[in-house]
């Protein structure tokens, strides 16, 4: 279970950069659409969230909306948009690996 | 739990940030609440799904290098400690490690020069014997003796190649780890 969690952590930071690079996003459309795909305690997302900001990954800009305050948009900066690039690359070989190892694993037995 | 206790839940475990940081985190989550009630979702609801407010805080809290790196960046050290590091490893290295080196690696080279003499040893009488038409036979076998040496010492200056090839190329990863301060 507490592994899982931190496997989820991990990932959260890859899900969320890929989202707000598609498009802009504020910090509740991101919660919803984050745990459409994975169960994750949403308010994780928010510390990320500072953090993606403080390293340069992201900024953000208020814009009215037509129901409640101003919302606070995230849009990914051409560093984070690089380190995207950089963390799904890494992600993908990860998974490969992970994959062809249990695989290996299978056929020896 | 509603959003009020949901939100001084995590304010109070929030107190060591600064208050700009503090205060910016609180409204985003109390935004959350506002979106979600916006939803049709209920404020108990919606605590449930931000989770834990100390898991959040301790999020919140934790350094921001550590929280989610799975590898220690590196140079983590000062300036100042850096700068020794590099100093001591040139002190050592010019005052210690590179003559003793170069002195262990000079010894390697005669030895190796003892041996591949030694075994071309024979041909040399030859050519003494060429050059001065006079056969001694002692010379000859003498050479030949030589020779012997000479493919005896071959593979201990071979594996000792191999030693200080390998106690180079580990003193010299060394130097790199420690400037690093990767220890």
């Amino acid at each position: 279970m507490n592994v899982n969690i931190q496997f989820k952590k991990g990932v959260l930071e890859l899900c969320v950069l890929v989202l707000i690079g598609r498009r802009d996003r504020y910090g509740y459309e991101l919660a919803q659409a984050v745990s459409r795909h994975i169960e994750v305690a949403e308010g994780a997302l928010y510390p990320l969230l500072r953090r993606l900001v403080s390293e340069g990954y992201c900024t953000t800009y208020l814009q009215e909306s037509t129901e409640g305050p101003p919302r606070k948009y995230y849009r990914l900066t051409d560093t984070g948009s690089h380190y995207t690039k950089i963390l799904t690359r890494e992600w993908n070989d990860f998974v490969h690996h992970v994959a062809s190892l249990l695989e290996e694993g299978n056929s020896d037995e | 739990m509603n959003r009020k206790q949901f939100l001084t839940e995590v304010e109070q475990r929030l107190s060591p940030l600064p208050a700009e940081v503090r205060n910016e985190l609180l409204s985003d989550l109390s935004q959350h609440f506002d979106y979600g009630l916006v939803n049709g979702k209920s404020e108990s609801e919606i605590a449930n799904e931000l989770g834990n407010p100390e898991d959040i805080a301790r999020e919140a809290l934790d350094d921001p290098n550590a929280a989610w790196n799975a590898s220690p960046p590196l140079r983590q050290g000062s300036f100042a400690r850096n700068l020794f590091t590099f100093l001591g490893l040139l002190f050592l290295n010019l005052l210690i490690s590179i003559p003793i080196m170069a002195t262990l690696w000079v010894v390697w080279v005669s030895l190796t020069v003892v041996a591949v003499s030694f075994i071309a040893a024979p041909l040399l009488a030859v050519t003494d014997y060429a050059l001065n038409s006079t056969f001694y036979p002692a010379k000859f076998f003498f050479s030949i003796t030589l020779t012997g040496i000479g493919l005896l010492l071959l593979p201990g200056v071979r594996y000792l190649l191999l030693l200080m090839v390998k106690g180079t190329v580990r003193y010299w990863k060394w130097n790199q780890t420690t400037l690093r301060g990767a220890y």
